[in-house]
């Protein structure tokens, strides 16, 4: 039961506390902005306040290019007066100066379901920092270059030191110069340590940059600008113990700050003309060449490897190959360089190490000669050339040179594959084959294209309509019939031709034969049973009453031959058949119409 | 019967025998000079022998080559790159052709930019420019015909295969025919260029008095686009347009 009120309660409590914000939201809004100060220099800061009424909603920031904001987050208060509840939202913000002027900031803006606030502008006036001032400052930074008349391409190193001797809560470099007209190589790491100024004691961070003109002429170097947290004591705190400045005990607050280093401005001298060597591939600094050879002694074939290490400081990097000079003997194959960087007297150099193969073209006693690098000494302001020892080198003949050179290609292929170098350009030679005597055509002949195109097609057709036509009178027996009326005709002649002299019977049944069977088959209709009658009915309208009666009258002579009324001569029984030939040929051609 | 065919192929023989003796050694004779020529450095004696085989009748690939050759070494660019394009027509698989005519467009002072539709057509429709206009028109007969005998093989047989063969004879068929059809309207119908003269004003229209639109110098390819009187209506593949005086335009291929 107990739980049930205080469940109950605890509701209650919520609902009223929604009901009071919900009052409060429909209170009327608005804004203001206040600054700490109206006056800062360059490496100082502003606290930006800006309190906001009525609403939580966050204020509309205006234009604020002049500077480098950074919230420092809000606060709120709520309080409920007779019933009243009122909101406060308090938003706090850090400007960092980037130029010095005269600036207005906002007014800030506040929009809350079409109702509008905005605060009053503020003015501000930045003005420039004082670099004399800051020297007697507890906390500083200073940019430097160890040489500000250097030659072109002359190792030169910028240093910026950050010095305090407060405690610094944090910092960072915002802003680097851009080193346009240098090309920038890291000196490793920050350093840290401690310096005496002006008697005083400072920790020291120092940033260190090797930088190579790659121009001549006055370049500036522009100011670097650092942002740091510096502690400091809020208020007087008896006893001395060091522990309790941590900001933790509350003791102490960090301000931020902005520092900023001094433009420097470096005068590049050219090269001097003067003793140039005509191989002098940009290199300044001081060098030092040594070669190694892996052997002196090899047969025709075999190669052997020169080792150059060109160690130093200066712009060692920018070096890509050594020219190796006469090698009339020897093929050369490069192999890629390696540098690898060191610190020496606090410059930036190091060691670059190119392996070259060299193959022997002759036999005999070869020499490879010593390897010049020619480098500016900005030291000494001259010229030098810095020499690495020749080498003799025994060549014998291979003992088994097809075997040998078969098997040091391999290996040197593998190992010293180079880039194929276009040395000239032109075009390839004319053609001489006699293919260039004869007339071709662009296109061949349109009327044998369109036959070779047609004709396939053709020999379908013609063999689609052979093959249909064929299928159907395979299919037909009468379309049979009538193909092998004329066929079968021609085989009884025969017959009766041949039984011409012999007995009656076989005569006269094959030419009745042959005539019945021919008209059978080109009517489809059963031969052997016509008699002299049916041929009127069959054949009367499709033959001449001449044809007609001939035909009767063929037929009738070799029934009445055949069934005995009359016997017919040698000669009688010929004239009959040469009657039936012409009669047969006449009656296929007019039924065929 | 016999004799007439005798007669005939004895008339033939003979006409091929005279031919043979007086035209082919002639024009041998004249080639082996140019590329004697040609060999020796005179490149103008070499381009007047390839032109005069070409006016003899002997059209192509390899003496169009020869002949764009000896252009180039004369420095004039617009003729070689014609006469490459011309046999490029003829051969237009050959590696050396090729390389040369690169060559010569790289020679030319103009830089027109085309964009990448025609180079991506060209790697699409591969078969269209790696064949010559007589290969594609071979090719198609030789397709065409094996579709017709496999349509004439399904009249008597009814293999599943010879069913797919069908389809697939018949897309390749229609294929090359297309592209056949499409190569016989572009060599009548349209018309592309190179310019011979060192440079060119390209006009707004067929006059002298029209405004000079733009210049183009030797070497540069373009279409044509039309014609009237003794002037070239031109299209360049950026799309630029205008008009050019004939006389100074070689034409690659088209009526």
């Amino acid at each position: 039961m107990k739980a049930v009120r205080r469940l109950a309660l605890v509701c209650f409590c919520l609902s009223s506390l929604v009901l009071f914000v919900s009052a409060g939201s429909a209170a009327e809004i608005s804004i203001s902005a206040s600054v700490d100060k109206n006056q800062a220099s360059l490496d100082d800061y502003i606290v930006l306040k800006v309190t906001v009424e009525g609403t939580r909603e966050e204020p509309m920031m205006p234009d604020l290019s002049a500077f480098k904001f950074q919230s420092r987050g809000s606060s709120s208060q709520i309080s409920i007066i007779n019933g009243r509840m009122s909101s406060r939202l308090e938003y706090s913000y850090i400007l960092y100066p980037q130029k010095a002027g005269s600036f207005t900031i906002g007014p800030f803006m506040l929009d809350v379901d079409g109702k509008q606030a905005q605060s009053s502008p503020l003015t501000i006036t930045i003005t420039q920092a004082d670099p004399q001032a800051r020297q007697s400052d507890e906390v500083f930074v200073t940019a430097s270059v160890n040489n500000e008349n250097p030659y072109l391409n002359e190792q030169i190193i910028y240093t910026l030191q950050f010095c305090r001797r407060v405690k610094i809560a944090s910092a960072s470099l915002t802003e680097q110069p851009s080193f346009d007209g240098f090309l920038v190589e890291s000196l490793g790491k920050e350093r840290e340590y401690q310096k005496v100024i002006n008697g005083q004691q400072y920790a020291v961070t120092e940033i260190r940059q090797a930088l190579f003109p790659i121009k001549t002429g006055v370049i500036e170097i522009p100011p670097s600008t650092l942002q740091a947290a510096v502690v400091s004591q809020k208020r007087s705190r008896r006893g001395g113990d060091p522990f309790f400045d941590d900001s933790f005990f509350g003791f102490t607050q960090t301000v931020p700050k902005t520092f900023r280093t001094n433009p420097l401005t470096v005068t590049v001298k050219p090269l001097p003309a003067e003793g140039r060597p005509a191989d002098f591939k940009k290199l300044v600094g001081d060098f030092t060449v040594a070669a190694q050879l892996n052997k002196t002694r090899l047969q025709a074939g075999e190669s052997l490897t020169l080792t150059l290490s060109i160690s130093g400081s200066g712009n060692l990097k920018n070096l890509q190959n050594i020219d190796l000079g006469q090698l009339q003997n020897f093929k050369v194959y490069d192999d890629k360089p390696v540098f690898e960087p060191s610190l020496a007297n606090g410059k930036i150099g190091g060691k670059l190490v190119m392996k070259k193969a060299l193959v022997p073209l002759v036999d005999g006693e070869l020499t490879v000669p010593a390897i010049r690098l020619p480098y500016f000494d900005p030291a000494a302001g001259s010229y030098k050339t810095a020499t690495g020892p020749s080498f003799v080198v025994q060549v014998s003949p291979a003992a088994d040179k097809e075997k040998i050179d078969l098997v040091q290609s391999a290996a040197q292929t593998a190992s010293h594959k180079q880039a194929v170098q276009l040395l000239g350009r032109d075009i390839l030679p004319i053609h001489t084959t006699h293919e260039a005597l004869s007339a071709e055509r662009l296109f061949p002949a349109p009327g044998l294209v369109l036959l070779l195109a047609l004709a396939p097609g053709a020999c379908f057709f013609a063999v689609f309509f052979v093959k249909r036509a064929r299928d159907r009178s395979s299919g037909d027996p009468g379309i049979a019939r009538l193909k092998s009326a004329y066929k079968n005709f021609t085989k009884n002649f025969a017959d009766a031709k041949k039984a011409l002299d012999g007995p009656d019977d076989r005569f006269y049944q094959a030419g009745s034969k042959a005539l019945k069977d021919f008209i059978g088959d080109r009517l489809n209709i059963t031969g052997q049973a016509l008699t002299v009658k049916d041929l009127d009915v069959i054949l009367g309208g499709s033959v001449t009453a001449e044809m007609l009666d001939e035909l009767k009258g063929i037929m009738d002579f070799f029934d009445s031959g055949q069934f005995g009324f009359r016997k017919y001569s040698t000669d009688e029984r010929q004239a009959v058949l040469g009657r039936l030939q012409k009669a047969v040929l006449h009656l296929n051609r007019s039924l065929r119409k | 019967m016999k004799h007439i065919l005798c007669i005939f192929i004895g008339c033939l023989c003979m006409t091929a025998a005279a031919y043979g003796d007086d035209g082919q050694s002639d024009i041998s004779t004249i080639f082996l000079q140019a590329n004697q020529a040609y060999k020796s450095g005179d490149f103008t004696g070499a381009a007047a022998g390839y032109e005069k085989l070409l006016a003899a009748g002997m059209s192509n690939g390899e003496l169009l080559y020869n002949l764009g050759n000896a252009y180039l070494k004369m420095s004039d660019i617009g003729s070689a790159i014609l006469n490459y394009r011309k046999a490029e027509l003829f051969m237009p698989r050959d590696a050396d052709l090729e390389a040369n005519l690169q060559y010569a467009l790289g020679l030319a002072q103009d830089k027109i930019d085309c964009g990448e539709g025609e180079s991506l057509l060209k790697t699409v429709c591969f078969w269209y420019s790696l064949l010559s206009p007589c290969e594609l028109c071979y090719l198609f007969v030789a397709v065409n015909a094996v579709f017709w005998l496999l349509l004439i093989s399904r009249l008597f047989l009814r293999a599943d295969l010879l069913g797919l063969g069908l389809y697939v004879f018949l897309f390749f068929a229609l294929l090359l025919g297309a592209s056949l059809g499409v190569k016989l309207y572009s060599a009548a119908y349209s018309r592309t260029g190179v310019v011979l003269a060192g440079e060119v004003m390209v006009r707004s229209g067929s006059s002298l008095s029209d405004t000079v639109l733009f210049k183009l110098h030797e070497g540069a390819e373009l279409s044509v686009a039309g014609e009237e009187n003794e002037w070239l209506k031109i299209t360049l593949c950026d799309g630029k347009k205008g008009w050019v005086q004939k006389s100074s335009i070689g034409i690659v291929s088209g009526s």
